[in-house]
Order: structure tokens, then sequence, then C-alpha cells
């Protein structure tokens, strides 16, 4: 098992490690949506709830099912299936039970299960030997630094609707560059601490 | 950046369709063709049109809404959005005048959405709403008068 | 092997476990028991399964609100005012609203999904709306691109309509299906055809489909709708100005009009392009032997060409309407045709003295 603390496992994941721009994960929600701070928010907050939540179910099933077994090749199907239905439960649950939140993040929750930030973050904690309180913890990290950059880029984006972008450059192709700069400017980070 | 409010915005809108109306005049003036005359008094009340959508919004509402601070300058330079149709005003036909109008509309709406993109408190968000449907019901109409062919 | 064995066991057991979870989750969630709603302060209640829009239910128990985009909320015309039990507005609803509807508690009912008991009212006209299934009687072709359609009626055999109203035909489109709206031309008393005047629009969905029926093709609409009153005083007089395919109300009021009231007064202002526009105009010149008081003007506002026979007016209808009609006269007014044509009539017809709510309109 490993032994970081787990500030530093927290800390680690949102800066240093970031999961977009240390690992280019969850990339695809992360363009589409990031164009207003409010949906980024939205759709932030939701990614990092069900993060939290797959992983440590993701932790039980490995640990207590897979590894026993033997059948640790197969982690990878087992996770994404948890978190679809994990996903669609959440569905039903807020729509019945909470509807204000239901349209605040009820269009997001679909998007979330192809999100692979989600899946990025299981393998990852199985990759690094986490504990169950390690997992959850990095869990967090990566939702809270996935967030983190998806409102950068919407602050980013806000503005730069009102800036003339070279035509070519408009759209996808400007926001790839913006995302490469940000990723570099979090490479100032990696001497702190390392993962 | 200058600090602008929804209203700097709005009185842009109505300084392009003042041009727009004094536009329609010249044609009518100019052109021979009875329905197109017809049509441009149809198409520079389009600021009343505008006046009686907006009659179920308050006063008080709307002046508040006004002072609205954009976080944001939005680029609108009359010159550049405003272009005359390419057929002199003597030869203006029906049809090329409502496509022109649509063209118009199209721009307002662009314009509006604009404001709509920036974070801004939901009752303005409401009333620019309005705006964008009632130059959408508008369009729609543009165009169903272009296809019963009367003018 | 085993292992191979093992891994589908294991992967095949936890997705039915995980299926079933969901399976539960969903009875459990999306079970809201069987909701009532009660519609008009009582006037009938609906006993309805909960967890599907409030707009299907209302069409599963034969209440037909209108809509053209078929639940998608993007149409805004399936607007019922819910009094208790539909929460709060949703942002996809707030585009069609004003502000005074929102107040007033007016929903979209494609948005309003039932989850408890609801009370909702609706305008009473709407609840006898009901379904049609029937058949293409005959399908003639009146100018180039306007074809007038007579549909006989299968289930139910017979329509109770007023004149002005519409009723909305399903059409075939690349997503489902669409409503479209069309006045009904044939006259009150006709109980069991509707007919409908369309004119092709290049592009349009409803007018391709319609216009490519063939005698004998089964069609499925829901009506009557709108709410035009014709005026029962027999001293005031009807006067109708259409243009381009605005042809249809105009053509059911004064049919029905003239079966109840043989001596009225009504004028039928008809604005066309060109001669080849021109249609319905013997039908009526026939009526009006029959019923000296009907007044028939058309006006074509093109040229006429020199190898053209013409009787009638010239030039746009509004300034036919000016020249023919005397100020001053009781009269209710219903306008049928493109805006611009009706702002100008409007104005004129004022300038006769007619009050506001005396001019009705059908901008189509």
């Amino acid at each position: 098992m490993s032994s970081t603390p787990l500030l530093v496992i927290l800390v680690g994941s949102i800066f240093t490690n970031n999961i977009i721009f240390a690992s280019f994960l969850g990339m695809c929600s992360f363009m589409a949506v990031s164009d207003k701070i409010d949906t980024a928010i939205g759709l932030g907050s939701a990614v990092t709830f069900v993060m939290v939540a797959t992983t440590a179910i993701n932790y039980l099933v490995y640990h207590y099912i897979l590894v026993p077994l033997g059948l640790e090749f197969i982690s990878y199907i087992i996770f994404i299936a948890v978190i679809a239905a994990f996903v669609q439960f959440v569905e039903m649950f807020v729509e019945r039970f909470s509807p204000g939140l239901y349209i605040a993040l009820g269009i997001f929750l679909p998007l979330i299960t192809v999100n692979c930030a989600i899946l990025g973050v299981s393998l990852f904690m199985v990759l690094r030997n986490y504990n169950f309180l390690q997992s959850t913890v990095f869990g967090l990290g990566g939702g809270l630094g996935w967030t983190l950059a998806i409102m950068l880029m919407a602050g980013l984006r806000e503005k730069m609707g009102y800036s003339n972008v070279p035509r070519p450059l408009k759209g996808a192709a400007v926001i790839m560059l913006v995302t490469g700069v940000l990723a570099m400017a979090f490479m100032g980070f990696s001497g702190i601490i390392n993962l | 950046m200058a600090i602008v409010s929804i209203g700097d915005i709005l009185d842009k809108a109505a300084e392009f369709e003042r041009i727009l109306e004094k536009y329609y005049i010249e044609i009518r003036d100019n052109t021979s063709n009875n329905g197109v005359k017809l049509l441009t008094y149809y198409l520079s009340r389009h600021r009343r049109h505008l006046q009686e959508a907006l009659v179920s919004i308050e006063v008080a509402e709307l002046k508040k809404v006004r002072k609205v601070k954009l976080k944001y300058n939005i680029d609108f330079y009359l010159k550049k959005e405003f272009h005359p149709m390419k057929t002199p005003v003597e030869e203006v036909n029906g049809d090329e005048l409502l496509d022109a109008a649509v063209g118009y509309d199209q721009k307002l709406i662009h314009l509006y959405e604009k404001i709509q993109e920036q974070p801004l408190p939901e009752e303005a968000k409401n009333i620019i709403g309005s705006l964008i449907s009632i130059e959408h019901k508008d369009i729609l109409m543009l165009k169903k008068t272009i296809a019963t062919n009367y003018y | 092997m085993i292992e191979g064995i093992l891994a589908v066991g294991i992967t095949t057991s936890i997705f039915i476990l995980l299926s079933a979870i969901l399976l539960v989750a969903e009875k459990y969630f999306t079970d809201y028991g069987i909701c009532s709603i009660t519609i008009n302060e009582g006037s009938s209640v609906l006993e309805q399964k909960g967890g599907i829009t409030l707009l299907s239910s209302l069409i599963d128990n034969k209440v037909f609100i209108p809509s053209a985009c078929g639940g998608k909320g993007s149409c805004g015309f399936c607007k019922v005012i819910v009094q208790s039990g539909g929460g709060s507005i949703l942002p996809t609803e707030t585009s069609f609203m004003t502000r005074g509807e929102i107040r007033s508690g007016v929903r979209l009912a494609c948005q309003v999904k039932v989850k408890q008991n609801l009370e909702i009212s609706i305008p009473e006209g709407l609840l006898s709306v009901k379904e049609f299934s029937a058949t293409v009687a005959s399908s003639i072709e009146l100018t180039h691109d306007i074809k007038e359609l007579t549909f006989d009626l299968i289930e139910p055999v017979d329509i109770e309509q007023k004149p002005g109203q519409y009723i909305q035909i399903c059409a075939p489109a690349p997503d489902g299906v669409v409503f479209r709206a069309y006045s009904i031309s044939s006259p009150s008393y006709e109980k069991n055809k509707v007919q409908i005047v369309v004119r092709l629009i290049p592009g349009g969905i409803a007018s391709t489909y319609i216009h490519g029926l063939k005698v004998g093709d089964s069609v499925m609409f829901t009506g009557p709708y709108g709410e035009f009153i014709l005026s029962e005083d027999e001293s005031t007089d009807i006067v109708c100005v259409g243009g381009g395919a605005g042809m249809a109300p105009i053509n059911n009021i004064i049919h029905s009009l003239y079966a109840k009231w043989p001596n009225r007064k009504c004028y039928l202002f008809f604005g066309c392009r060109t001669l080849n526009d021109v249609f319905y105009l013997e039908q009526f010149k026939e009526l009006a032997k029959i019923h000296p008081n009907l007044k028939i003007v058309y006006g074509l506002s093109d040229p006429i060409g020199d190898d053209e026979e013409w009787d009638g007016d010239s030039g746009f209808i509004h300034l036919s309407v000016d020249k023919h009609l005397e100020f001053g006269k009781k009269s209710q007014a219903f306008l049928c045709g493109p805006p611009p044509m009706i702002e100008a009539v409007t104005d004129i017809l004022s300038e006769k003295g007619l009050k506001a709510e005396d001019i009705f309109y059908d901008k189509f």
C-alpha cells in the first residue's frame, strides 16, 4: 500500500497531477461545456460527486471481488459498468427527491458516464496502490482539480468571446492552444509535490 | 475597456432600427412598385411592433434592466452591420426587400444573443430572451409573407 | 480456461446485479402511484399513472392540447394553467411566456411531469377538441400552387365546428411527426367532412405532405381550435378580407352565414397577384345570385395583361376595401392573409369606424 499522506494526495491531485492538465483526461466534456462559468460549475460539481462515489465503490469492487478471484484484468469493463450504473441511479434518485438539484445537474449527469476522467481516477487508484481512504480523497481531489480546470477555461472563454480571435483559430483550435498554455502554467506546481 | 450597460446596447439596437426606418423610407420614396411601397410601411413599423410586444413588461422593470452593467463590451458598429441592398433603391422588388429585412432581424438577434451569453441577473435574461423570441417571430412572419407571393 | 470462464461469469453476474439494482430503483423511484388531474375546478377529473408528462397524460385521456413540436418544448403551444402540483417553472419554459403568464401559473404541458395530484385549467373550447381519422375524398388544384382538399371523416363521423376555427393536421417529418394548423373551409353545417385550402410552400413539411395526398389516403388531425365567434346580430355587416391563400376561413364564414341568415349583408374582399391566382370567384358569383346582399370584390395587384379580361379591381386589396366600404356601418371584420396586408386593412377599417374588438385576424 502507498503511504502518501492524505493532504498530499488531495493537493497533488488538484494541482500537480491535475487530471486535465497533467493527464489530459476528460477532454471532450471539458471542451464542450466550458463556455460559461455557471454551467462549468454545475458540471464540475456533478463530476466531483460522481468521482468520489465511484472511486469508493470501485475500490470495494476491485479489492473484495476482483483481486481475491485473480481477475484484475477485467477491471476496465467492470469499472465502466459501475460508473454507468451509478450515474443512472443518481439521476433517478435526484429526479425523485430533489427537483431543484435535478434541474441544476440533471442535464450533466448523462454526460458524465462518458467522461474518461472518472474511469481514469479509478484506474490510477489501482496503479498507485491506494487504500480506501486514500482512494476516496484522490477521487475528491481529482474532481476538484477537474472543476478548477473547467472553471478556469470557462472564465477565459467568456472573456475570449469578446476579443478578436484570428478566424482560423476560432472555436476548438484556440481552446486547444489555451489548454496547452494552462497546462504549462500548471507545470509550475510540479516542484511542490509529486504523486 | 469602457463599462457598458444593457441600456447602451439597446440604444445601439434602437439606432440600428432608426437607420433601417430611414432606409425603408428612402426606398418608399424612390420605388414605383406599389407592393414594395406597402411593405416598407409594414417594415418601418418594426420598432412599434417591438413596443407592442413588450407592453407586458413593466416600465420600472425595464429601467432596472437597462442599468445592468455588462461584464464585456459588445462590438456592434452600425456602419459595419448595416448593408444596403445591392440593387439600387428604385429597382428593389418585394422578395429582395423581405429577404433583406430577415437579414436585419438576424443581426439584431445576434446582438441580443451576445448579451444573453454574458452572466446576467434573471430578469435581464428574461427580457433579452423575449426580445430574441420577438425577432424570431418577426422573421417567421416575413418568411410566410415571402411564401404567399403576394407582393 | 477456468480463469476465462470465471471472468465471463463474474462480469455477467456483476452486470446482472447492477441492472437488477437499477430496475428495482426505477420501479421504486418512478412509481408515483395513481395521480388525479383535476381540470377546470372539477369539471372533469382524470386518473393517471404518474411519471409521464402532463401533455401525454392529457392526450392519453383524449384531451387534445395544441402542440406542434411533439412535446420537445420547442413550439410553446401547449400552454395550460397549473394551479397546484406542478412544481416550479423550468428554464426551458420561460422563453415562451410573458411575465404575466408566469405569474398566473401558465406552464407548458409537455414540460410538467405528473408526480402528484394536479389541478389545472384549460380553455373550455379545448375540451371539445377531438382526434379525427379521415380519408381524402378529393384533391383539386385551384391554382398552380393552391390545392383544395376534402376529407371524409371516419372516426368520429361528425365534427362540431364554427366558422373561423382550425384543425391541426398530423404530417410525417424527418424526426417523428409535426402538427400544422389549417383553417376549416367547409361550412359548419357540413358535419361529416372537412375541407381545407393549402398553398404549397417550397420546403414546407406539412404543405408538401398535403399536396402529395391522393384520393383514398388516410390522414389524422385534431380539432377544432380557435375562438372567433360570428356576430349573431343580423344588423351587423360581415366584412371578410383575404389575401394569398387566406380563403379557407372566409369560405366557411360566408357559407355558414347564408345558411342561417339568407339576407345578411356581407362583403368579401380577396387579393391576388395575377389572374392565374384567382379561385372560387365563379362559385361566389353563383352564391351572390341567390343572396344579393353578398358583395364580392376580387383585386389583382399586378397589372393586367393586354390579352386578359378582368372586371374586378386592380391594386392592393386594402385600396378596394377603402373604395367599397361605407363609413360608420356596424360591422364585424375577419382578416386572413400576410401580416403587411392585415396591418394595412386594419388601418383602413378603423378609419371606417370599426372598433378594434370587432376586427379579428388570423395571420395565416
